[in-house]
């Protein structure tokens, strides 16, 4: 038996295809050993690394490079075993995907996990398409495009990460093209031309669930059709078998239309389709991936049968496997959207959430070049609540560059991003709210605000509308714990003070005034101004707060009464490096505004600020410019507040 | 015959399991000396012989519950877990069966294993019915932004939901759109309108069940329209026209500002499709229109301003003297037959030093016999004021009460009436202060209203996931019959401009 098998595995497809030139074949085989052949195990050889490839690319770029982006991705998803969110699913066709794949979408809580789910769907795509369109193993590079589409399509978004409206975005096109497949393997299995038009219909019928990807197996219904028309096929037969699915593609989302009433009739046949587009542009690169997912299964019939026995058709194989893989290699490497700050954000966001303050420091002194303006928002607020604002703030780079895609012009917003979350850390509940609901109006809820939505209102004292978004977080398979961990404070809500992490935010908004205004969208603007303007003499924490923010304003006027009364709230304490820095140069620039001769201040601060001025003096004197001064005194004074007061300029708040 | 044999076995199996999961009344339960915890709060209530089931979640902790519902004609008893869904042929029967009379409901929960029993309610049937649908605007609790918004209608004697209009068949990234202030001519809905604003903007107007879209903006007006009233007897339409602006409270719990800095009325003639003006006083900020049922009397709502800062703007001017903004409620008379306006009346002078309030939304009943009416300690946007509550004027009388049974310490707002007058629905956020819901009370002859009760739903626990308000809830009598995509078709078109009609 084990004989028998291990001859049929040295024989070549063609040699039992034709018994009756066996002789002849063996003869020629004899000859081309001495060449090369495609030998079923060599073809099972390519598919295997192909296989093998795809997995280890999976792995790599989705674990390695980008599991941050991944937990991100999650909280920035929904799912809920609930009626109203499945409903809310279905509202457009294509929404069976949706639910599917935002359920799918949550185990990259654990990224890890949610992977190893992502690359086994993938496997089984990559296998399934093997056999729907009939293709030879020895091709299966060809037919990893399209998981290399998904791969590309998942690491590639940039900050579209934000803006994505489509539920289950991270799964849907793997999901999506599953669907496809299985529809074709239904198609697959019937030989009859009846069972073949009864299948199509079928396939057709699935448009309200599969939306873009019922039309996209429709299309390969098409192209299978042609392929395998026979000569001896009637007109009838050879017309209606491609025709009757083109028909369908057209007149299925017509109809359909009837049936929905959130969806532009035009969206008919891309719905499910990612666009990436928001009222100031649309960008096309993201949705390049899903555009060659689409069409490269067209060519996976015509890929040719008889790939065995031939040197030439050999090495074609061969070197078309590794050049796909290569390419499919380079294209995954150019597309990994590895820009520093946009993972670092997404690190330290994570952090500042499990106020893991030190972490946030960490990664923003990890930070190889200029930061956001959200991670120096991050980092100062890592240092409020370490209590150390006054020693720290300047010794990180606070200078800020705006987030870019490269690949387009998004224009990122703050308030789209982490802005809620500052407002929460800030105390400003309120404004966290806001712009918590905004988002979930724009981009629809999601863990992340729906979490935070619940930690402001168990803030803001707003016990039932914590509860009842703790109550939906409760009914999630990854935030049920958290949710559970906060639920009896809404019962009793004297029960806050036995939290800690609530205490900071709630001193701040406790002792901050109430006015009637608005931030005009600019979250780090009007942080600034508002808090600058703000004095506060019963909580120390709002105070010191005030008293850095007028640093960062760099106003004389507003800086030495917030400056006096936290020397008064801090008596018999030292007083902070940087408000001695702040006070000697302030005292130095304009001595009308206060007094300094008797401020007792510390050698070093007065050697710093000596050494500042004399290096910058000579400097100019050489010749340099301003930035040019700044750019030679960083490595020295970068550190200092006078530094940041002179050259710490032109950032743009976003 | 095998065949046969396999068809009983899982016959009586599956008879079996489903006789195994009704639930029976448990007989060794320990009684408590108070009313079950439920949600929503059917307990006592009042309710229309049509309404739909009025299913419920018991939230006695992790439960299993059983409800016996006694009625004049038996008993039933439900129990799914934790809720109490019931069979909407057998609530038919029993609403039928209790017309002006009670059901008792008992309910018992199984709590570690041991079966409580509650103090029993009644519930009870009014020989009045409701008017079988509703529809209103779902949308998130708004500040700026908007996205997903639809008018939807439900029918209320069952569970049945379709949406009127959808933004989203219309709006794309560049071009969104929003729509508001969906109005009926005397509950009916050949004559009814919508607005739609920013994207495909215009108002919406369906006359004698024909679709325009009308653009009211006109060179002598300060806006479209804004807040609808339908005449009831001609095809007149009164608008305010409006310049609002938000703000937000960086604390205080009302969160949000919503004002006019600039407000009139004007007069919508949809036959000649002219506009004209009602009242466009200068300091005088007048909002809210409605109909008498007569048709000769304008009700609406006017805050006296007087901008006295040239430094600022008046935007700037009204979020910094905003507590200062208080609404009276005047009325002024009107002949439909040359739509002249003269003798304008205070009806109600809310803002007067000894009431120092602020009125908005007048509803007048369909006898004419009372006024419903929002009001609050200032500004004209109530649903973001905690401290709004329903009041109602007898218009005999003039007598202005609080109407306490449909109140509740946080907002409610948007009054309207049933029809037939005997059902009033308000827009609370009695639940949880952020998302409003649809409660309904009865309104009886005596004029007296009863305790209000949330719209019911199939899933009981539906609100808790529902994120959006029942925004402007309103009693229809019947549905909607042009679909939401030719409403889409339509929008797409271009607005017919009014004509200004100088009076």
């Amino acid at each position: 038996m084990s004989k028998k098998s291990n001859h049929r595995r040295d024989v070549s497809v063609e040699t039992r295809k034709a018994p009756l030139t066996q002789q002849k074949k063996q003869l020629s085989q004899k000859k081309e050993k001495k060449t090369l052949s495609l030998t079923a195990g060599k073809s099972a050889c390519i598919a295997i690394i192909t296989t093998i490839v795809i997995i280890a690319l999976g792995a790599y770029y989705l674990i390695v490079r980008n599991s941050d982006m991944l937990y991100m991705a999650q909280s920035k998803d929904f799912f809920v075993f609930d009626q109203t969110f499945r409903t809310s699913c279905m509202n457009s066709p294509g929404g069976f995907i949706s639910w599917v794949s935002s359920f799918l979408t949550q185990f990259f809580f654990y990224p890890k996990l949610g992977s190893a789910i992502m690359v086994a769907i993938w496997v089984v795509n990559l296998w399934l398409s093997k056999f729907v369109f009939r293709v030879k193993m020895a091709w299966m590079a060809i037919l990893a495009i399209p998981v290399v589409c998904l791969l590309v399509s998942t690491i590639d978004t940039g900050y579209w990460l934000y803006y994505i409206k489509q539920t289950g975005y991270w799964f849907y096109g793997t999901v999506g093209y599953f669907f496809t497949l299985l529809l074709m393997l239904l198609y697959s299995c019937f030989k009859n031309k009846s069972g073949q038009i009864i299948t199509t219909i079928l396939i057709a019928l699935t448009y309200p669930f599969l939306g873009w990807y019922t039309l996209l197996a429709l299309l390969y219904v098409i192209v299978i059709s042609l392929t395998r028309m026979k000569s001896t096929d009637s007109l009838v037969n050879k017309l209606l078998s491609p025709l009757f699915p083109v028909i369908l593609i057209g007149i299925v989302p017509m109809l359909c239309y009837n049936c929905y009433s959130s969806i532009r009739i035009e969206d008919m046949w891309t719905v499910g389709f990612p666009f990436f587009e928001n009222n100031d542009m649309v960008s096309y690169y993201p949705s390049i991936p899903f555009a060659v997912l689409s069409i490269v299964p067209i060519l996976f019939p015509f890929l040719p049968k008889n790939v065995e026995n031939s040197t030439v058709m050999t090495w074609s194989v061969t070197i078309i496997t590794i050049v796909v893989l290569l390419l499919s290699w380079l294209w995954v490497e150019k597309s990994d959207f590895q820009n520093y700050n946009y993972h670092a954000e997404m690190r330290m966001y994570r952090a500042a959430e499990d106020q893991d303050w030190d972490l946030v420091l960490d990664e923003m002194g990890n930070i190889p070049g200029d930061a956001s303006r959200e991670m120096v928002l991050f980092k100062n607020i890592a240092l409020m609540y370490k209590g150390e604002m006054g020693t720290k703030m300047f010794r990180y780079n606070n200078m800020g560059e705006p987030p870019t895609n490269g690949f387009d012009t998004l224009h990122v917003h703050m308030v789209q991003t982490a802005a809620p979350l500052i407002y929460y850390y800030h105390g400003k509940t309120n404004f966290a709210l806001r712009w918590g609901i905004e988002n979930s109006v724009e981009f629809d809820y999601d863990y992340d605000y729906l979490k935070l939505l619940a930690r402001c209102a168990l803030v803001n004292g707003e016990m039932e509308m914590a509860k009842r978004y703790l109550s939906i977080l409760q009914n999630t398979l990854f935030y049920r714990e958290w949710a559970e961990h906060l639920l009896p404070i809404t019962e009793k809500p004297e029960l806050i003070k036995k939290y800690p992490e609530f205490d900071g935010v709630r001193e701040l908004r406790d002792h901050m005034g109430t006015v009637l205004d608005g931030d005009n969208g600019l979250c780090e603007m009007y942080l600034i101004t508002y808090f600058s303007q703000t004095m506060n003499k019963d909580s120390k924490m709002l105070q010191e707060l005030t008293l850095n923010y007028a640093l960062i304003q760099k106003d004389i006027q507003l800086f030495w009464p917030r400056f006096y009364l936290y020397a008064q709230m801090h008596s018999g304490e030292p007083m902070p490096i940087h408000y001695q820095e702040a006070a000697i140069l302030y005292g130095n620039l304009e001595p009308e505004s206060a007094d300094i001769s008797n401020m007792p201040f510390q050698d070093e601060v007065k050697k710093s600020y000596e050494g500042f001025q004399q290096m910058s003096q000579s400097l100019l004197k050489a010749g340099l410019n301003s930035d040019e001064v700044g750019e030679a005194m960083k490595s020295t004074y970068g550190n200092t507040f006078y530094w940041f007061y002179f050259f710490c300029r032109d950032v743009h708040s976003y | 015959m095998k065949l046969k044999n396999i068809v009983s076995i899982v016959t009586i199996t599956v008879l079996l399991v489903s006789c195994g999961q009704r639930p029976s009344v448990p007989t060794d339960a320990t009684m408590e000396s108070r009313l079950p915890k439920i949600y929503p709060d059917y307990t006592e209530v009042t309710i229309p012989v049509n309404i739909c089931p009025l299913n419920f979640a018991v939230q006695e902790g992790e439960t299993e519950t059983v409800a016996r519902f006694t009625f004049p004609g038996g008993e039933y008893v439900y129990g799914e877990g934790q809720k109490v869904l019931i069979d909407e042929e057998q609530w038919k029967e029993i609403l039928e069966a209790t017309q002006g009379k009670e059901i008792k409901v008992e309910v018992f929960a199984k709590i570690n294993g041991a079966w409580k029993g509650y103090q029993p309610f009644n519930i009870y049937v009014a020989e009045d019915s409701i008017d079988e649908y509703i529809s209103y605007r779902a949308i998130q609790p708004s500040y700026v932004a908007y996205e997903k918004l639809s008018i939807n209608q439900r029918n209320i004697t069952n569970f049945e939901e379709k949406e009127i209009y959808n933004n989203m068949s219309v709006s794309t990234e560049g071009v969104g759109q929003c729509i508001n202030c969906h109005s009926y001519k005397n509950f009916k809905t050949d004559n009814m309108l919508f607005h739609m604003r920013q994207g495909f903007g215009g108002t919406m107007i369906v006359t004698n069940g024909e679709l325009k879209k009308i653009d009211l903006k006109t060179d002598e007006t300060l806006s479209a329209g804004v807040y609808p009233s339908w005449h009831p007897t001609h095809n007149y339409i009164a608008f305010s026209t409006n310049k609002t602006g938000q703000s937000f409270h960086t604390k205080d719990l009302n969160k949000i500002e919503v004002q006019d800095t600039e407000s009139d009325l004007i007069l919508y003639d949809v036959d000649k499709n002219e506009v004209s003006i009602i009242s466009e006083l200068d300091d005088e900020l007048e909002v809210f229109p409605t109909w008498s049922p007569d048709g000769k009397k304008l009700y609406f709502c006017s805050a006296h301003f007087e901008y006295n800062n040239d430094s600022i703007e008046k935007s700037a001017e009204m979020i910094q003297r905003f507590k200062e903004v208080k609404y009276s409620l005047y009325s002024v008379d009107f002949n439909p037959d040359t739509k002249e306006f003269n003798n304008v009346e205070m009806v109600y002078d809310a803002a007067s030093d000894s009431i120092n309030q602020s009125v908005t939304l007048p509803r007048v009943s369909p006898d004419g016999r009372y006024l419903l009416f929002a009001q609050a300690e200032f500004g004209c946007f109530h649903v973001w004021h905690a401290d709004a509550d329903i009041y109602m004027m007898d218009m005999m009388t003039k007598e202005v009460q609080k109407l306490d049974p449909v109140n509740s310490d946080r907002s409610e707002s948007y009054p309207s009436w049933s029809s037939n007058g005997r059902w009033i629905m308000v827009d609370s956020r009695r639940d949880d202060g952020n998302y409003t819901r649809p409660y309904i009370a009865y309104f009886d002859k005596q004029g007296k209203a009863h305790k209000a009760f949330m719209l019911p739903q199939k899933d009981p626990n539906y609100y808790t996931f529902y994120l959006r308000s029942f925004n402007r809830p309103e009693f229809m009598i019947e549905p909607v019959k042009i679909t939401p995509q030719e409403f889409a078709k339509k929008a797409k078109e271009d607005a017919v401009p009014a004509k200004y009609a100088d009076q």
